[in-house]
């Protein structure tokens, strides 16, 4: 009877079989290593109190936050299994995994977010600092649950519980320690995430090796995972074009030099705005004649962003629309700087004669222009912009400075006309523009270096922040757009499309819209 | 040179390494710029974190008195405290002083070695092809910056051909074996060694060739080919020995030089190496690292130069009396 039995059996099983050998070619294949560019080495190899691009590059692969977001925006569980937020967005309940262990084998529970949000993020992250201001408790009814309790609704809360802001780490190795001091933030680091860490060689790689305890079983694919310090920026373009390495992220790919890539069979590029960023124009609105909004008016229909966007920019991205980046959710569609001050510097030049700001010999004002010599672009845009204003009679001189140098020169000691930057907008206007705009002492890098202050504008993106509905939120940032576009205290210059590069044969990518999560599922198609 | 000669020679190197500490220390600190707001990243960082950050860091001291604490340190044997990688100096440097050591000497040895075999076949040669050759070849050598050089070996040899590595000194995608990673290590440096070695190679070829042609027309090597003896003899033994004087000096001086173009030639291979590390503790203004990499760089040069006159000394007769 069996004997009869093994040949249907063995029929079933081929038909089950088939479809699964013809699957097997979009099959994840584990193993291998993967190779990553960074610029330096990491700040820091804990990632709850940094900002740092590589730290977090590194480190989250590493640790994980309570959630990740898609490339549209929205949360998706990663250490938390779910969460709740009440009507007034005044209360967040977080449902936590239950088959969660850190790399060392101790259990997961809700004692180490509790511990993580109360001690380290509340006090010593740059940017989830900002958030936890408006946390009132955090709760701890059992284990796997975790409530926070907010003295007001802020709007990016949720946002920011993803790795980038809001990774969780052990309290048992991080309780009652100096946390800026941890023995664990330069070796050894414990997280929950998919890879653990191997091996740290200055200046040179950190490896990162397979959690085989990861929480996600039979993830992640890759056994190793090398972060490799590139500093010079074309040997990045020139790891890419000789395999050794697999991924560049926008931040540290060079644009000026993707032409190199576009056309390469063994690369593939990702242009995004999930979390884009804007190149500005700042301009010193406490120096006259430039605390006229009247002139401030008039430089931009003198500067051609056209241009800018082409020849320094590669046509990477657009030209800028508004205070808020144009593929933003709180973008205002109602206002567009290319239509309120088109290109035209005949206009320009009569609205400044007009103001009373006639040329002698020529010149009707002088202007510093400073920038970040290191920045990609940024030279062929100080020269664009200094050609354009000395068509109106602005006698623009350039001054290239290095990172730390500008950082004094633009934001303590204001001493400039205009001032080119990048930022990036952290995916929320709460998070990434609001800085660029509001009330600002002297002495804070990567703020608002313009002087500009509006008790106005600085209500309403205090509004927009202080709310949860994004309905209700976005009324506030329309109202600031109509009148930051009328004051310009900074000309948004170009609307930046981020490029991620990597092996064609590396599958899995960009699930996250942040560069920083969901490497567990990346793996390499054919050998 | 006298023990005593040695001594007192030995003796000047501690106010020399002073002088340096003095000055650069003073150089870095003055330089614009924060190591704090470096460090906290490029975001607006909590006034009061900035305020501790640099507390904990003693910035918020008076230059002179962190001058104080920073020699009472040294002359304990104390390099200081990185402020980018919150470690011990001595191990920041350490970690990296074995990388460059692999590569300079790597320069220094086929530098000295090329330039003295070119050098004499341009003498030998003089005014002939291949003294033209040599002196054209040298000239290019000299002038080309390292930098560029090594762009252009990337692009040919690492991106168009595919033949060699551009990034770091181990493989990225393989653990080689033992054998397998003295090999991989080779691999890894031929381009960096040859862009670096070249400035060197140049003036090396260009010392010896002048110094060779000059001591050739001695009369005491006229005297040693009448009496006969083998051209091999009289060039390699007679005047090769005394031309090499003036080559070894310069080769003391060569040292400093290769250690200072190695922080390019690292720069643009990714080499995990000293020079690496000074351009970027020079980006995060790391003042504890700058001033170590300074000093351990002034060391070395000038203990090169010392073992450059200890050599000659021992090669020419002359200077021993």
């Amino acid at each position: 009877m069996m004997r009869r039995r093994v040949p249907a059996a063995f029929l079933l099983l081929s038909f089950l079989v088939l479809p699964l050998a013809v699957a097997r070619a979009d099959a994840p294949v584990p193993g291998g290593t993967f190779v990553f560019a960074i610029g330096s080495d990491p700040e820091t190899l804990n990632p709850a109190i940094t900002t740092g691009v590589e730290a977090l590059a590194v480190d989250c692969k590493m640790f994980n936050g309570l959630t990740y977001r898609d490339r549209q925006g929205k949360p998706h569980p990663e250490l938390a299994t779910d969460w709740f937020v009440n009507k007034a967005g005044t209360q967040y309940t977080f449902k936590l995994r239950r088959d969660v262990k850190w790399q060392d084998g101790q259990p997961f529970t809700s004692a180490d977010v509790k511990f993580t949000f109360d001690d380290v993020l509340a006090k010593y992250h740059p940017r989830a600092k900002v958030a936890f201001a408006n946390v009132a408790s955090v709760e701890t009814p059992d284990a796997y649950t975790v409530v926070v309790k907010m003295k007001k609704p802020y709007g990016p809360f949720l946002e920011q519980m993803t790795c980038q802001d809001g990774a969780i780490l052990p309290e048992h190795l991080y309780a009652g320690t100096d946390i800026l001091r941890n023995p664990h933030n330069t070796n050894d680091p414990v997280g929950t995430g998919p890879f653990k860490f191997q091996s740290w060689t200055r200046g040179d790689r950190v490896v990162m090796v397979r959690n085989p305890n990861y929480f996600r079983k039979g993830r992640p694919y890759f056994d190793t995972v090398i972060a490799k310090v590139v500093s010079d920026q074309g040997a990045r373009i020139q790891g890419l074009q000789t395999g050794e390495l697999d991924y560049v992220q926008s931040f540290f790919l060079p644009k000026e030099q993707i032409g190199a890539l576009q056309h390469d069979p063994k690369i593939q590029l990702k242009y995004d705005t999930d979390v884009p960023g804007n190149y500005l124009l700042f301009l010193n609105d406490a120096k006259p004649p430039l605390n006229d909004p009247r002139v401030r008016q008039a430089l931009l229909r003198a500067i051609d962003r056209k241009q800018i966007l082409q020849q320094a920019f590669f046509n990477i991205g657009y030209v800028s629309k508004s205070a808020i980046h144009q593929k933003l959710w709180a973008y205002d569609p109602k206002v567009d700087l290319t239509k309120m001050y088109p290109y035209d510097p005949k206009a320009a030049n009569a609205e400044l004669d007009k103001l009373g700001l006639r040329k002698k010999n020529g010149t009707r004002f002088t202007f510093r222009l400073v920038y970040n010599v290191a920045q990609a672009g940024f030279p062929a845009t100080a020269q664009i912009i200094r050609d354009n204003l000395q068509a109106i009679g602005v006698a623009v001189t350039l001054e290239p400075l290095e990172r730390n140098v500008l950082n004094d020169v633009e934001f303590t000691k204001h001493d400039f006309e205009g001032a080119i930057e990048a930022y990036t907008t952290g995916g929320d206007p709460a998070i990434g523009i609001a800085r660029q705009y509001i009330t600002t002492p002297p002495g804070i890098p990567f703020s608002n270096p313009t002087q500009y202050s509006n008790p106005e504008v600085d209500k309403l993106f205090r509004e927009g922040a202080l709310t949860v509905n994004l309905a209700d939120r976005k009324k506030y940032y329309d109202e600031v757009q109509v009148l930051l576009a009328r004051e310009l205290p900074l000309i948004p210059l170009i609307d930046r499309t981020e490029v991620d590069a990597a092996q064609a044969n590396l599958r899995g990518l960009w699930v996250s819209g942040q560069p920083y999560d969901e490497w567990d599922r990346v793996w390499r198609a054919g050998k | 040179m006298k023990i005593a000669t040695y001594a007192s020679r030995l003796a000047l190197v501690l106010p020399q390494i002073f002088g340096v500490v003095v000055v650069v220390f003073t150089i870095t600190h003055l330089i614009p710029g924060d190591p704090v707001t470096a460090l906290v990243g490029d975001y607006p960082a909590p006034h009061d974190y900035v305020v501790q950050l640099r507390h904990d860091l003693g910035l918020d001291q008076p230059l002179w008195v962190q001058f104080l604490d920073y020699a009472g340190n040294l002359v304990r044997g104390n390099l200081g405290y990185s402020f980018a990688y919150g470690a011990p100096v001595a191990a920041v440097i350490g970690e990296r002083i074995g990388p460059t050591l692999v590569l300079a000497a790597s320069a220094f040895a086929l530098g000295t070695f090329g330039g003295v075999i070119l050098g004499v076949l341009a003498a030998i040669r003089h005014l002939r092809t291949m003294d033209h050759a040599v002196t054209v070849f040298a000239l290019l050598g000299f002038s080309i910056p390292a930098f560029w050089l090594s762009q252009l070996l990337v692009m040919l040899f690492a991106v168009n051909l595919g033949w060699l590595p551009v990034l770091g000194m181990h493989a990225l995608h393989s653990a080689p074996t033992a054998l397998g990673e003295v090999l991989d290590v080779a691999r890894h440096l031929i381009l960096p060694v040859l862009a670096l070695s070249t400035g060197h190679l140049a003036l090396m070829t260009r010392l010896v060739r002048t110094s060779m042609i000059e001591t050739l027309h001695q009369d005491y090597v006229r005297t040693a080919r009448a009496k006969g003896l083998a051209s091999r003899l009289v060039i390699f033994k007679h005047a090769l020995r005394n031309a090499l004087l003036p080559v070894i000096a310069a080769g003391g001086y060569s040292v400093g030089l290769l250690l200072s173009t190695s922080a390019l030639v690292e720069t643009v291979f990714g080499w995990p190496g000293m020079g690496r590390l000074l351009y970027d503790s020079l980006y995060k203004r790391d003042y504890p690292v700058l001033v170590g990499i300074f000093i351990v760089t002034s060391l070395a040069a000038i203990l090169a130069n010392l073992a450059a006159d200890i050599l000659q000394a021992r090669i020419d007769p002359r200077s021993r009396a």
